[in-house]
């Protein structure tokens, strides 16, 4: 019998974690024995678990329960793949944040003044302590020492994984490192003091302060870690837990509990993100039904764009800026979530080698940017610029970059001046977006998918209706075919609701899958779906356009 | 669980050493059935004069109750439990399951009830006399 990938169980709450503390190790072997062979385990390391006192940790030598070395024999034993996942901020799936007992001084407060807290599959209730606790750098760093040697003993090396775990409230992502506690104020009060800052009285910079103060502070554990376990660091990466907020840990003890339907929306705004997510705090009874289902069918490693197997997240158009808001100006969101929602994603970071429509604000670009995204349109890709608002300086790389490699450029008008060039395959238009008329934003970005040759399924969703697109290459036998892109459809309403797509002849339906309360109706060039509540189908659909 | 209402009392201090005035801010307002819609609090705020009604923030615990009390009228309830921030956290900093979290919510804080003869009542026998 094979692992529950989502399950009841303390040891296995989600996502491939396993959680060696929440059981007795005489058990770990009948565990591990069940666990499937093809999926990477990931083994959260509670730091704080392992402490016997100050700058003193236990590998098994006083508790077997800690013994990590006994894990890993067991792991290579079953031919399990695995590695070792390190928490980088207060983690909500474990006591104290992580913390160990002697440095756990100060409770962290939230943005609201409330204690952060998390109540976790069994319904203890986590308090987060301070990681801005001066004793709780000191004790991560002797931890990782520690741990170093430790995995230096293991015949084979392992991969750790830092993790930076956050939670949203309301719409606003909130990293598990904030606080306002006391133990924050005196750290801040040393950083002023460090870098002279003496005038706070405008509260706009003092927010900007704080901050940077925290993005610092950020930055030394994350690089601490990664610098003292070397060549045993993979990566790090940001996890959003379900269900993790001080608001949600309220709203999961009352008899209403959180609906289906606000973790729906929370999930959907993680993926809009790019962000991987963790469900290992809620309960069965709070994931089972839909929930579960769209889990289980696509995040079961945290991301729901990652490839798993053959197929991968679709995304047709890539948004890149520093915040999300940027884009809001100009109709771009709006129009890309009526006409395709959960299609695209937002970018505030590296400029990513997809194939996907990269749109970019002017505020995204800095020297380092604005030469990686002339670089992605000279190795193919599909470029799209506003100019407004463009430094100056870069507005003139950008005429040099064209005369510099004799581009031929094609001015268009069409509501606003409009630069389009082309090299191979590669699209690079430039646009002012001063120039909108904003009664029109939508016709203006169906133009510009037009000209830059996003083909795509029209999709007729209601607001309440979710929505996975995946694709994958073709089958020997599919070669008519250019891709295969498959959609899966969620109702967690209580409401019967219906979905209208169009293959506009550039797509053909090519079957349906697994329909649970749900059934799909094919006429020429249109499927109309009819989702009960908590329904669930996937349609699979040949392409016959090129994808780009 | 009845009505509770979870405020934050901040006190702010500018340069000179003077005193801002004082503000109450909601922080969670939410029943059994679950969380308020911040957009009804918002509308129900406007009814209290010098209310920050953006900020759902008052300027005096007075009117922190009458707000919770128009709140309570409007969900049909005899009372409403305020909590302050700073007791709530008291409550958190002792609490370890979800069973000794709850009992913040039903031990913490101040049950005020509506006195006025115009307020609603919602038992039983109240819909017959």
């Amino acid at each position: 019998m094979k692992e529950a990938l989502l399950s009841d169980d303390p040891v296995l709450p989600g996502e491939h974690w396993f959680c060696y503390w929440k059981t007795s190790a005489a058990l770990w072997e009948g565990r591990i024995r069940t666990l499937d062979t093809t999926k990477e385990i990931s083994v959260p390391v509670y730091w704080g678990f392992h402490s016997e006192g100050p700058d003193k940790w236990d590998f098994g030598h006083y508790l077997a329960e800690r013994d990590l070395g006994r894990l890993v024999e067991l792991f290579v034993q079953y031919g399990v793949k695995f590695q070792w996942i390190f928490p980088l901020t207060p983690c909500p799936l474990m006591p104290n944040g992580g913390v160990p007992v002697h440095a756990a001084r100060s409770l962290s407060i939230g943005p609201k003044g409330v204690h952060l807290c998390s109540l976790n599959g069994q319904s203890s209730l986590h308090k987060m302590y301070s990681y801005f606790e001066p004793k709780v750098f000191s004790a991560f760093t002797s931890f990782l020492k520690s741990f170093k040697k430790f995995l230096e003993t293991l015949p084979e090396k392992s991969k750790v994984v830092g993790q930076e775990y956050s939670f949203t409230e309301d719409g606003v992502l909130c990293s598990f490192l904030y606080d306002q506690s006391f133990a924050f104020e005196q750290g801040f009060g040393r950083y002023l003091k460090n870098n002279g800052i003496e005038d706070l009285s405008d509260p706009i910079k003092e927010k900007q302060v704080r901050h940077e103060f925290l993005q610092e502070v950020s930055q030394l554990f994350k690089q601490t870690a990664e610098s003292e376990l070397e060549s045993f660091w993979k990566n790090s990466e940001e996890i959003s837990f379900l269900g993790a907020s001080p608001k949600e840990t309220i709203q999961r003890l009352l008899p209403s509990g959180k609906s289906s339907i606000g973790y729906f929306i929370d999930l959907f705004e993680h993926y809009l993100f790019a962000r991987k997510i963790s469900s290992s705090l809620l309960k069965n009874e709070e994931k089972k039904g839909l929930l579960e289902t769209v889990l289980n069918e696509n995040f079961q490693n945290g991301s729901g764009w990652e490839r798993e197997q053959e197929w991968e997240g679709l995304c047709l158009f890539e948004l890149y800026s520093p915040k999300p808001q940027d884009f809001f100006g100009q109709g771009l969101h709006q129009h890309l979530s009526s006409q395709f929602r959960w299609l695209y994603r937002f970018h505030h970071d590296d400029f990513k080698d997809t194939d996907s429509l990269k749109i970019v604000h002017s505020k995204y670009l800095d020297k380092t940017t604005f030469t990686q995204v002339l670089k992605g349109f000279m190795l193919g890709k599909r470029v799209v610029i506003d100019k407004n608002g463009l430094d100056p300086e870069l507005e003139k790389r950008l005429g040099l970059f064209y005369s510099e490699n004799n581009l031929k450029l094609e001015m268009v008008r069409f509501q606003t001046q409009m630069t389009l060039t082309t090299l191979g395959d590669g699209k690079l238009l430039v646009y002012d977006g001063s120039g909108l008329n904003k009664d029109n934003y939508g016709v203006f970005w169906k133009k510009v998918f037009e000209v830059m040759g996003v083909t795509h399924l029209h999709t007729e969703l209601t607001e309440d209706v979710f929505s996975i697109w995946k694709r994958r290459e073709c089958y020997p036998d599919e070669l008519n075919y250019l891709d295969v892109r498959r959609v899966s459809l969620y109702n967690p309403t209580s409401y019967k609701k219906n979905v209208k797509l169009q293959t506009q002849n550039k797509f053909a339906f090519m079957r349906m899958i697994d329909p649970q309360k749900a059934t799909a109706r094919s006429t020429a060039q249109v499927i109309d779906v009819e989702l009960l509540p908590q329904g669930r189908i996937s349609l699979d659909f040949g392409n016959f356009e090129e994808l780009r | 669980m009845n009505l509770t209402l979870v405020y934050h009392f901040q006190s702010f201090q500018n340069e000179e050493g003077e005193f801002s005035p004082a503000r109450y801010q909601v922080v969670y307002c939410f029943a059994g059935t679950g969380f308020i819609e911040t957009q009804a609090l918002k509308k129900i705020a406007a009814n209290i004069e010098e209310a920050d009604v953006s900020e759902l923030t008052f300027l005096s615990l007075d009117d922190l109750k009458a707000f919770a009390l128009l709140v309570a009228d409007e969900m049909e309830e005899d009372e409403v439990r305020l909590i302050s921030v700073q007791d709530l956290n008291i409550g958190i900093d002792g609490a370890k399951d979800v069973s000794t979290f709850r009992q913040i919510f039903l031990g913490y804080g101040e049950v005020i009830r509506g006195e006025g003869p115009g307020r609603k009542k919602k038992n039983f026998l109240s819909r017959f006399f």
